[in-house]
């Protein structure tokens, strides 16, 4: 610092005087306040696809995606980017962001009145869906502009609902997976299948299970929850505080009675699934969980879950969804991101995307609707070994509850468990 | 001057309190007093105050008393410039990658349990004792620790040095004074004398810190940092003015603590 103090005397002198400083932040401050007009042509569902694509051509595309995982990265960084700039002369800038973060920005531009923002996709789920709906931070609807939506089956329920919200083409779907529980086959030779048996097993082997306290986790206490409820479509519909008060009292029941057996005796959780899955490798747990079935492979290859890893569903089953796409309704770019989606839904990306070596995302096109050509490929996609073949996952697939249980459920395990057991 | 320095600070200050009055915010449906109401009554705030508290002031007390301890009983450190390079080495690591760190090393399945373990220390991983995640805090005093010592250290070095500590402890043995004797009353008052400023950073910045809470810290209560993000970006945005609540807190202790450290400052940084 007293070298660069040195070489620029504007900067020694803004260094050392607080006037500079404060200068400094205030002349941030005004940058921040710069024009909001907007000089593209508006598109609407009207705008002939030719069009769109010319508009796209040439621009950059800036997406807010979690970039957690570095199986998910490289295929966004080395496959979607570069065809996407051969193809379409699109650059792909990414932004990490995660659901909650993503709805505090576009709330915040909300709140600033910027009608001109800095992201033009985001990936979403259905908590996030519902927020950005609520704040009308998403433009749209998109599906009937985009030519690749014809592959995809709007009216299959786990597509067209998201969290039982209607979709409306404010989001288009872009993988659709389904929960399963990870154990390590070497220490767990009969993995549990009903909740009494999961029960029985974590009495049985102190200290070797545990959910994580972030979505993932979440989302296995919804199947649990739906279990509680009544199973099956128990849950399904709008939020019913007085089913959800019944099923979750059984639920923290449940929960409060095994609490001693679980890892670190319940006391505290892993904060995201990154940490379970690290937990599983170093042999502290047996169990890990994901939401993509398909991920279990993965992260075998990548050296992250042990070889003896094995993913199943248990018979109480599992939440099945779709991730999405959006676009901002302060999108600097609607056209780029139109491409950009249109690019990532095209039978190619999509193939891609599915094969367990590159992400293992389960696709959303409707494979019967391609040509024969497409279908024979995603038919023979290879690589799934640790998991049961999709066809029989959805067998025990379980709806997402509304987006409140998500909520509730998140607070109440916080107030419930965690710091009950403090 | 002053005006211009001030106004960004009460900007924000205003602005937060606003929020969690339900003043302004997208989704405000009025002025409200329902979320103070509420943070207030519940023991959350309260708890993760004390214990935000409470950390700070174990980091900022064991950080002071090892760095004076290395400083003036280890006279290598006076004598060899190049070990004081080895001070930057922690000072220039990221919170989060000190926080990863302590986590490899110090949990259930981290290097040091499997170490005992292949040592026979401790017949399996699990017997290790939990220092991470842990009520006591004890990763997490540890991590924040290693990032606050090193730093006193390099000031006391240089106050040592600018302030002429050796000729003051020379001269104290010289008239009779036994060599732990001259460090203790002589060397130790002149360092501490000039430090209340720094100490009271130490302390600011350790009662803020948020990376290595985030991966280190207990669940319940959670630092205050900890406990304003996780609470800005949790699902529901309409409880947002809860998040500003916090702040609204933080700031005031924050402020307190300035306002004491202004009206009392006599040196120091």
């Amino acid at each position: 610092m007293s070298q660069l103090k040195q070489r620029v005397p504007v900067m020694r002198g803004l260094l050392e005087c607080p006037l500079g400083l404060c200068l400094c932040w205030w002349a941030l401050l005004l940058c921040g306040c710069g024009s909001n007009e907007d000089s593209e042509p508006v598109i609407e569902s009207s705008t002939p696809w030719p069009q769109v694509t010319l508009q796209a051509a040439g621009k950059v595309v800036r997406i807010a995606m979690w970039d957690g995982d570095p199986m998910i990265n490289a295929y966004m960084r080395e496959f979607a980017s570069k065809r996407l700039r051969e193809q379409h002369g699109v650059t792909l800038e990414f932004i990490g962001l995660r659901g909650p973060q993503l709805v505090n920005r576009l709330l915040v531009d909300q709140e600033a009145k910027r009608v001109r923002g800095d992201i033009d996709v985001v990936w979403i789920n259905g908590e996030t869906f519902y927020q950005l709906r609520r704040i009308r931070a998403l433009f749209g609807p998109i599906d009937k502009i985009l030519p690749n939506g014809q592959w995809i089956d709007w009216s299959n329920p786990f597509i067209s609902m998201d969290f039982q919200q209607p979709v409306d083409g404010f989001e288009c779907p872009w993988g659709n997976v389904q929960q399963t529980v990870i154990y390590n086959s070497k220490t767990v030779s009969q993995p549990p299948q009903t909740v009494e048996q999961l029960s029985q097993w974590i009495k049985a082997h102190p200290g070797r299970f545990t959910v994580d306290n972030s979505f993932t986790g979440m989302t296995f206490l919804k199947s649990l929850l739906i279990h509680f409820a009544g199973g099956g479509d128990a849950l399904s519909g709008p939020f019913n505080e007085a089913r959800y008060q019944e099923a979750s009292g059984k639920l923290w029941q449940w929960l409060r009675n095994v609490q001693p057996f679980l890892w670190r005796e319940g006391r505290t959780f892993p904060e995201d699934v990154a940490q379970l899955h690290q937990l599983m490798n170093s042999g502290e747990v047996d169990f890990t969980m994901s939401n993509n079935d398909g991920e279990v492979d993965n992260k075998v290859a990548q050296g992250i879950l042990p070889e003896t890893s094995r993913a199943y569903v248990p018979e109480f089953g599992s939440i099945r969804n779709s991730h999405y796409l959006g676009i901002p309704m302060n999108a600097p770019n609607v056209a780029g991101a139109l491409v950009t989606i249109n690019f990532l839904i095209d039978p190619e990306a999509q193939l891609e995307k599915a094969k367990p070596a590159v992400w293992g995302d389960g696709t959303v096109l409707a494979t019967h609707l391609l040509p024969q050509e497409w279908q024979s490929r995603f038919a023979t996609i290879n690589g799934r070994v640790r998991v049961p073949e999709r066809d029989e996952l959805v067998k025990r697939a379980l709806a997402e509850p509304i987006p409140e249980v998500m909520i509730r459920l998140h607070e109440d395990f916080r107030r419930e468990i965690i710091e009950r057991g403090q | 001057m002053s005006l211009l320095l001030v106004l960004p600070v009460v900007w924000v200050f205003g602005y937060s309190v606003c929020y969690s009055l339900g003043a302004v915010g997208f989704l405000s449906q009025g002025l409200t007093s329902h979320y103070w109401v509420q943070a207030f009554t519940g023991q959350r705030l309260a708890e993760s105050v004390l214990y935000s508290l409470f950390i700070a002031a174990v980091v900022t007390g064991c950080s002071l008393c090892l760095s004076l301890c290395l400083v003036c009983w280890l006279d290598a450190w006076r004598k060899h410039g190049r070990l004081v390079a080895l001070l930057c080495i922690p000072l220039s690591t990221p919170a989060g990658v000190m926080g990863f760190l302590v986590l490899q090393i110090f949990s259930r399945g981290g290097v040091l349990s499997r170490v005992l373990h292949h040592l026979g220390v401790c017949s399996s991983p699990d017997d290790f004792p939990v220092l991470v995640n842990d009520a006591n805090s004890v990763g997490l005093i540890l991590a924040l620790i290693s990032g606050t010592c090193p730093l006193l250290m390099l000031y006391f070095l240089r106050i040592w040095q600018t302030a002429k500590v050796d000729d003051y402890v020379q001269l104290a043995t010289r008239l009779g004074a036994a060599s732990g004797q001259a460090l203790r009353l002589v060397a130790v008052p002149m360092l501490l004398r000039r430090s209340p400023g720094l100490l009271m950073l130490t302390f600011a910045w350790n009662f803020g810190a948020w990376e290595i809470p985030l991966l280190l810290g207990s669940q319940s209560p959670r630092m205050m940092s900890v406990l304003i993000q996780q609470s800005t970006g949790q699902y529901a945005p309409e409880d947002r003015p809860l998040a500003f609540v916090f702040s609204t807190v933080y700031l005031v202790i924050v402020g307190i603590a300035t306002a004491i450290f202004v009206s009392r400052r006599s040196g120091g940084v």
